[in-house]
């Protein structure tokens, strides 16, 4: 199996060996999900020949106009299919699990990688010789210094670039390798209430009012044209899959498949340019949406809303009317969730270790509260966790909203999906979200509505221009600056601040002070270099289809990216190993200040050598200093001054569109790749090996389960980072069996919302994990396992007592 | 028996237990026990002291314990490498302070009422959102009733649920004066026979029958039955328990049977202690169920696990 994606996500399903699937609600949906398998993640050139064509018609336009054109173009020519057995259609490249090449984003790592994107050890991508050659000889020759990422590297300044770029320890360059990602259409209250040729039509007129003799009515004129260009692109890619079902039904011999073509004709002939009617309309209408979003620029976290909400006023009316039955309608939600497993993200080598798993983040929220403040869980929401259930993808990533009303039903229903130990759902608690949000500056009317677009991250659908990841680092990096005077070891050079030489500090607070300074320094960085990533999106990647999906711009006359849209949060930094920070100033204020065991200088000795012969110091700094996870103020307190410290540093610097930059404690899998380049910290974790994930405590040095992990977290302010926190939290399989079980965790669940958490997600742990925590015992201590009338720590069992606990959990029958 | 000096140790408190008693809970295990069942999991509870345990499994072989030893019980030998001579080890526990990698630890720590308040405290609001609270175990707990009352009328106050485990060989006296602050007893029966029982445990039963006889009807009391097998798991013996809980159904409905586990071999191990159930296998599952269904056939809710 892969590695385990932190963020949020299930870890894909590839290479785990694929049985014929029996869990769907049909066999129509074991079929489909047997089909996924068929197709392995492919490079597709179509959109990049088509889109170069349409931009070399059109090279006296304006950047907006050039890109609505373009993919009104692609959608003109493209690839339709559909296939077997499929409700729901439409693919986002030329076929399923297509990876589609945008030249105009970004070039230089597809050429570099042409050769070894196929053999590559995470996430390969398969390519023909036809298409490396189209790429190589046709494409690039025009792009050549002309992507959005060209003009992002060519504009750097060398200062930011020493930090930001390319050192894999401020990993800034994300957002000018992709679009801009971490977005939710407002499906309720635009694209299913208006449809796009309203939203066209309102543009149309828009455009009509302008003064023309206002010179300033040049950029409204030309982001109205893109925007009205954009609405008919989706109309046209609509039309021709109407047109091929159409096709397909007259040559088809199965009645069956002949009439349900002929319905997905209908469908298609009609959503999304106009509303739909009924369920399968709807859910058609949000599928080609997404396809125009992640056509318009390949990227991450394009997320579908809160689906109960917007989906259940169309299967009440089709139920009542007798048009479908429950089982249809669960169907057709299952369809939508193997279709939402397609998209790939397409990334580069050295991305594909912080997204592992073909990892989109591809995902959905539910639950939560309507706008009367009564719980919102409705018939669709239960059956959105059933879909998960049924097909355990590693998309689409499924946030659950939880709040004081939510029924006791639903949160039992949400340990039986916790139970099956896919990682999912993310849970979320409503209060503190909605506090946090409005800190961001959402107003009131729009809290209710929230839901999660992309890993954890917040905002109301439809109103929001996020930009959540617009850099990523860790705060185990300020320590080792700090020790090192701004030294990185790894990298052999000098990268952060001049400090001081730590021997010469007399308090812990000098050091302290320290550490803060090159936190300061680090986050400045990472959001100058944003900064101007974002000017880059500007000047090269409008995006006017995203501009349809959202309120205000079409009002304002302007794009998304140019501020258009009712709430612009962010740009945010994302960041991992709050653990390591707090366990490493523990020890330091512990051994060096406080107790004076031994001073600074032996410390660093210690480090420089990466303890090689000093096992036993090493054991002293793990086993005697107070660890983050705990629920010991000590350390617990050092983790919420310096997060609280960040979301400080990151609201000094403001994005282009004038809102201020937030902190989010959001991992994906980071702390691996950050990991590498962060040298031996006084935590006692080694050089090189991973750092802990998101707000969590550091494998196996929370030692008292998980309310005493809770207790730390939430000593954190969650509400003062905008982009959000992730905790990730092991669990027994055996821990979650029973009905008693199950209220216990949703007992956690109540007292972690109760204190101001924001999220949690479990890993209910699996033989393999067992396994794996026999090979390295010291990262799994906190693994508890039920053994009988009572619980234990599986690393402190004997090797033949872990045999039988694995046997046991093997068999299910304990 | 030994009488209960009120100077309890604790050798553990475990938080998020959530399988002894209801909720969300905190288990106070105090050191100490009047029993000595020879399938015991938690051999560093018999003894009312401190003692050593060593994990050589952990051990880095970094010497620093050969210094700190004040019974030179530690050493070098050229031949095998460090040894430690056990029948020397006066439990001392001073080579606990100095060990950097936990393999040499101390069980049994003297806390006051506070330092164990302010620990079983932390998880307050857990105990709110769960029902939970905490559970007194051990070793024997009612070897210290003084202390348990104390905790127990407080954490009452705080409308947090109590939890008592107990072997029931302890003086009718010393239940009195906690009941009153008591939520649950989860009360064990071990054997019926009284000259099994003191093969097997090192006491006599009788004590125990009276106690629980006088218990139930004063406090909603659970039984709890180790199963163990060649001990009491035979059709005559699980007959023998359910005809003795059945004089009790005015009171007791719930029945736990524990299946027999040899988990806690390592801590023999770790205490230099021999183990004398080597030989024994856990209860097939099968076995389990069948018991589950005898014991059931008396009317009771029968929970396997506990």
């Amino acid at each position: 199996m892969k590695e385990k994606n932190t963020c949020g996500c299930a870890p894909s399903a590839e290479g785990i060996s694929r049985q014929p699937w029996k869990l769907g609600v049909t066999e129509r949906i074991n079929r489909l999900r047997n089909q996924y398998w068929l197709y392995s993640p492919t490079v597709d050139t179509e959109r990049a020949v088509s889109y170069t064509k349409s931009y070399k018609a059109n090279e006296a336009k304006d950047a907006c106009v050039r890109r609505a054109r373009a993919l009104k173009d692609y959608m003109s020519e493209r690839t339709i299919a559909i296939q077997p057995d499929e409700l729901i259609v439409g693919t986002y490249g030329k076929q399923p699990r297509a990876v589609v090449v945008c030249p105009e984003v970004v070039l230089s790592w597809w050429m570099d990688e042409l050769d070894t994107m196929s053999t590559r050890p995470q996430d390969p991508y398969q390519i023909s010789e036809e298409d490396k050659a189209i790429l190589r000889d046709e494409i690039f020759p025009y792009w050549n210094g002309r992507t959005m990422e060209d003009y992002y590297v060519s504009n750097l300044d060398e200062d930011i670039k020493s930090v930001a770029y390319n050192t894999g320890i401020v990993f800034g360059e994300n957002k000018s390798q992709a679009g801009a990602g971490e977005f939710s259409a407002g499906f309720g209250d635009i694209v299913l209430k208006k449809g796009f040729k309203a939203i066209g039509e309102e543009a149309r007129e828009k455009l009509a009012a302008l003064d023309i003799e206002d010179p300033d009515h040049f950029d409204a004129q030309m982001f109205y044209e893109s925007v009205i260009t954009a609405s008919e692109a989706v109309k046209i890619l609509a039309y021709r899959y109407s047109e091929k079902a159409a096709e397909m039904a007259a040559e088809e011999k199965n009645p069956q498949r002949r009439a349900e073509l002929e319905n997905i004709a209908g469908v298609c002939a009609r959503v999304p340019y106009e509303t739909p009617r009924t369920l399968q309309e709807a859910i058609q209408a949000v599928w080609f949406t997404q396809i125009m979003l992640y056509t318009e620029e390949n990227t991450a976290a394009y997320t579908i809303d809160r689906v109960d909400q917007y989906l259940y006023p169309f299967y009440k009316a089709d139920v009542e009317a007798g048009r479908i039955t429950e089982k249809d309608a669960q169907e057709l939600l299952e369809c939508l969730w193997i279709k939402m497993a397609e998209i790939i993200y397409a990334i580069s080598e050295a991305s594909s270790v912080y997204y592992s798993g073909y990892q989109p983040f591809h995902g959905l929220t539910v639950g939560g509260i309507k706008e009367d403040g009564e719980t919102a869980v409705n018939d669709i929401s239960y059956m959105a966790l059933q879909a998960t259930m049924d097909t355990r993808m590693h998309i689409p990533t499924i946030n659950v909203r939880v709040s004081d009303n939510t029924p006791e039903e639903f949160l039992m229903k949400i340990c039986d999906l916790v139970e099956i130990g896919t990682g999912q759902p993310a849970l979320y608690f409503d209060n503190v979200a909605m506090k946090l949000l409005k800190r961001n500056g959402v107003e009131d009317e729009d809290l209710w509505n929230w839901c999660v677009a992309g890993c954890v991250e917040p905002q109301i659908p439809g109103k929001t221009s996020l930009w959540a990841e617009g850099g990523r680092y860790s705060y185990a990096t300020a320590v080792e600056w700090a020790l090192y005077d701004g030294y990185s070891k790894i990298l052999g050079r000098q990268i952060g601040l001049k400090t001081g030489d730590p021997r010469s500090f007399k308090t812990y607070e000098e050091f302290e002070e320290a550490v803060s300074k090159q936190l300061a320094f680090m986050i400045r960085m990472a959001c100058l270099n944003c900064q101007l990533i974002e000017r880059a999106h500007k000047l090269r990647l409008p995006k006017p289809f995203r501009s349809l999906c959202v309120d205000g711009c079409i009002e304002s006359g302007k794009d998304i990216i140019d501020g258009g849209v009712k709430y612009n949060i962010g740009p945010g930094l994302e960041s991992t190993g709050v653990a390591d920070l707090a366990d490493s100033m523990a020890a330091v204020k512990k051994f060096v200040y406080d107790e004076k065991e031994f001073d600074m200088g032996t410390l660093i000795d210690m480090l420089d050598a990466d303890f090689e012969g000093h096992e036993d110091f090493r054991q002293k700094l793990i086993n005697d200093a107070p660890k983050y996870g705990n629920d010991d103020d000590y350390v617990d307190s050092i983790a919420r001054k310096f997060v609280g410290l960040s979301c400080d540093y990151c609201e000094q610097y403001k994005g282009m569109n004038g809102s201020r930059f937030m902190n989010g404690v959001v991992p994906v899998i980071a702390n691996l790749p950050h990991g590498l380049t962060t040298w031996a910290l006084p935590s006692g974790r080694k050089a090189t090996v991973p750092l802990a994930d998101g707000i969590s405590p550091y494998v196996g040095y929370d030692k008292n389960g998980p309310s005493s992990v809770i207790k730390s977290v939430c000593k954190v302010d969650h509400i003062k980072n905008g982009i959000g926190t992730l905790l990730n939290i092991k669990l027994s399989p055996s821990l979650i069996k029973s009905e008693a079980d199950k209220k216990n965790l949703i007992a956690l669940l109540k007292a972690e919302g109760k204190m101001g958490g924001y999220h949690v997600q479990f890993n209910v742990v699996s033989t393999e994990t067992l396994r794996e925590a026999q090979k390295n015992p010291e990262n799994y201590t906190d693994l508890l396992v039920r053994i009988a009338g009572y619980s234990a720590y599986f690393v402190e069992l004997r090797k033949d007592a872990q045999e039988s606990i694995i046997a046991r959990t093997e068999n299910k029958s304990w | 028996m030994v009488a209960s000096a009120e100077r309890p140790l604790i050798f553990d408190i475990q938080k998020f237990s959530v399988h002894d008693g209801p909720g969300i809970r905190t288990v106070v295990f105090f050191k100490g026990c009047p029993l000595r069942c020879r399938w015991c999991a938690n051999p560093e509870s018999h003894k009312y002291t401190p003692e050593l345990m060593f994990y050589p499994d952990k051990c880095i072989g970094c010497g620093v314990c050969i210094k700190a030893c004040p019974n030179g019980c530690i050493g070098v030998d050229h031949k095998t490498g460090m040894f430690f001579d056990r029948d020397r080890c006066t439990d001392c526990c001073v080579c606990t302070e100095e060990c950097y990698s936990g393999a040499r630890r101390k069980s049994g720590d003297e806390m006051s009422l506070d330092d164990i308040k302010k620990e079983v405290d932390k998880d307050m609001v857990f105990y709110e959102t769960s029902g939970g609270g905490i559970t007194f175990s051990g070793g024997e707990a009612m070897c210290f009733p003084e202390t348990v009352r104390e905790l127990a009328e407080y954490y009452k106050g705080k409308k947090v649920t109590t939890a008592l485990e107990t072997c029931g060989y302890v003086p009718w006296e010393s239940y009195e004066m906690v009941i009153p602050y008591m939520d649950l007893v989860m009360f064990d029966l071990k054997v019926m026979d009284d000259a099994k029982h003191r093969e097997y445990t090192g006491g006599s039963n009788r004590l125990i029958l009276d106690n629980i006889k006088k218990l139930y009807k004063r406090v909603n009391t659970v039984v709890r039955i180790p199963i163990i097998p060649g001990v009491n798991d035979s059709e005559k013996d699980i007959d023998e328990f359910g005809r003795f809980v059945s004089t009790m159904k005015d009171g007791i409905n719930t029945v736990h049977i524990l299946p027999y586990h040899d988990l806690g071999l390592s801590k023999y191990n770790a205490l230099g202690r021999e183990y004398l159930m080597e030989d024994t296998k856990a209860p097939s599952d099968e076995r389990m169920a069948e018991i589950k269904k005898h014991l059931e056939g008396f009317g009771f809710n029968v929970v396997t696990g506990g």
